[in-house]
């Protein structure tokens, strides 16, 4: 399996991913796993068992909103979306990831 | 506000939780239904496809109660199991939940009573003007006075005015055809104004009455069943017409202390009284005591 092989994500990165991958419009769960990993050229596997936990927790805060439909091949499948909130979310986590990344390489690259 | 949001879809999810467990059942069969499709359209067997899927899913127990807990708040639904539990026990054995019960009410009715009667009996104040400067008279140790000894110290002038009390005399209300046997306070008629007694309609009894009666809330209440026009009424007591001039407070808390309550004051002269006497404004009873010596040698004569 790919999993195998992936690195295992950041700690806090997954609602980090799932944010910017819902930005584009809902998703089921499905869906948001292979988009990940379509976007990541393989490279990130979120693990089935954790997405549906993070997914729940993210409606808890209230940075998503479910509600059920159709899928693709016409099976019954819950949608995620962003809220107004979530969207504020991905702004903010995304930056402060940013930051973080260019720090860690500055580091990389002088130490 | 985000934390009160989170609060509030916390609590929703504890009235819904069976949806949730299906549709999160559903879900997780839409996941690995979807991923088996994938699987075959890569070549797989049907069958061979599903297994795969569900292997590559792992727990769906585990899954599920991690779902689940994103939404718990632990321990409301610990208490509210922990409350149902005690529930079923105590259904289960009356007997015991009996003696909980009653050892509970015993408990919390003793320490009410306690303190109801210490709060009335320690701290209560008698209504009246100015306690402080009421003083309560008697003579060698004896609270009991006579009429003469009671016009001989109000005539002294020691004070601002002594009043005679007594409680203790029963008085016999004919009312129509009936008779009534009340509990009566007779007084003198400075008693109201020199203690001050508030009244809540009417007028307090003036000096010079001889026929006037105040009575009490529950006497108003229960025998005169609270007649707005009370005042005024005629009430025949020890066969002598009295006039009803005022009503007392309901709060009303008489002199001699608490439990007592009269059914009505009345101007009478009794036997005997028990004296009570209003200092002159800034007299300690140090004072009022050596004043009074020199009269009590002519008291003595009385």
């Amino acid at each position: 399996m790919a999993s195998n092989s992936a690195p295992e994500l950041l700690p806090g990165t997954l609602y980090l991913l799932i944010l910017r991958t819902l930005s584009r419009g809902p998703l089921h769960g499905y869906a948001i796993v292979k988009r990940i990993k379509e976007a990541s050229r393989e490279g990130l596997q979120v693990e089935d068992g954790s997405l549906y936990p993070a997914l729940n927790r993210m409606l808890v805060k209230g940075w998503l909103a479910s509600e059920w439909g159709v899928s693709e091949n016409n099976r019954k499948a819950r949608f995620y979306k962003l809220t107004p909130e979530g969207r504020k979310q991905l702004d903010k986590e995304a930056g402060e990831f940013d930051r973080l990344v260019r720090a860690i390489q500055l580091v990389m690259r002088t130490a | 506000m985000a934390l009160w949001n989170e609060i509030g879809n916390r609590l929703s999810y504890l009235f819904r939780r069976s949806r949730f467990d299906r549709e999160f059942e559903e879900e997780m069969r839409f996941h690995i239904q979807a991923r088996a499709d994938e699987l075959q359209q890569a070549g797989l067997a049907a069958a061979d496809a599903l297994r795969q899927a569900r292997r590559e899913f792992g727990s769906t127990l585990r899954s599920g109660e991690e779902t689940r807990s994103a939404w718990q708040m632990r321990w409301l639904e610990d208490l509210a199991s922990d409350l149902r539990y005690a529930a079923r026990a105590l259904r289960r054995n009356p007997a015991m939940a009996l003696a909980a019960v009653g050892s509970l009410a015993l408990g919390i009715g003793a320490n009410t009573t306690m303190f109801s009667v210490a709060r009335e009996a320690l701290f209560s104040e008698p209504s009246c003007r100015d306690a402080q400067s009421l003083v309560q008279l008697s003579t060698r140790g004896n609270r009991w006075a006579t009429v003469a000894q009671y016009r001989f110290l109000e005539d002294a002038h020691v004070f601002d005015g002594v009043v005679g009390e007594n409680h203790e005399l029963p008085v016999n209300w004919r009312n129509g055809s009936r008779s009534y046997y009340l509990a009566g306070t007779h007084v003198t008629d400075n008693f109201f104004q020199v203690v001050g007694i508030p009244v809540a309609m009417g007028r307090p009894i003036e000096r010079g009455e001889t026929d006037a009666a105040v009575v009490t809330y529950g006497f108003w209440r229960n025998r005169l069943n609270g007649d707005p026009n009370a005042i005024g009424r005629q009430l025949v007591l020890d066969s002598k017409p009295y006039t009803i001039v005022g009503v007392l407070p309901r709060d009303h808390r008489m002199l001699v202390g608490f439990g007592f309550t009269p059914d009505l004051y009345l101007t009478k002269d009794p036997a005997g009284f028990m004296l009570y006497a209003r200092l002159p404004q800034g007299m300690t009873c140090q004072a009022a005591y050596s004043r009074l010596r020199p009269v009590c040698r002519d008291l003595d004569r009385v």
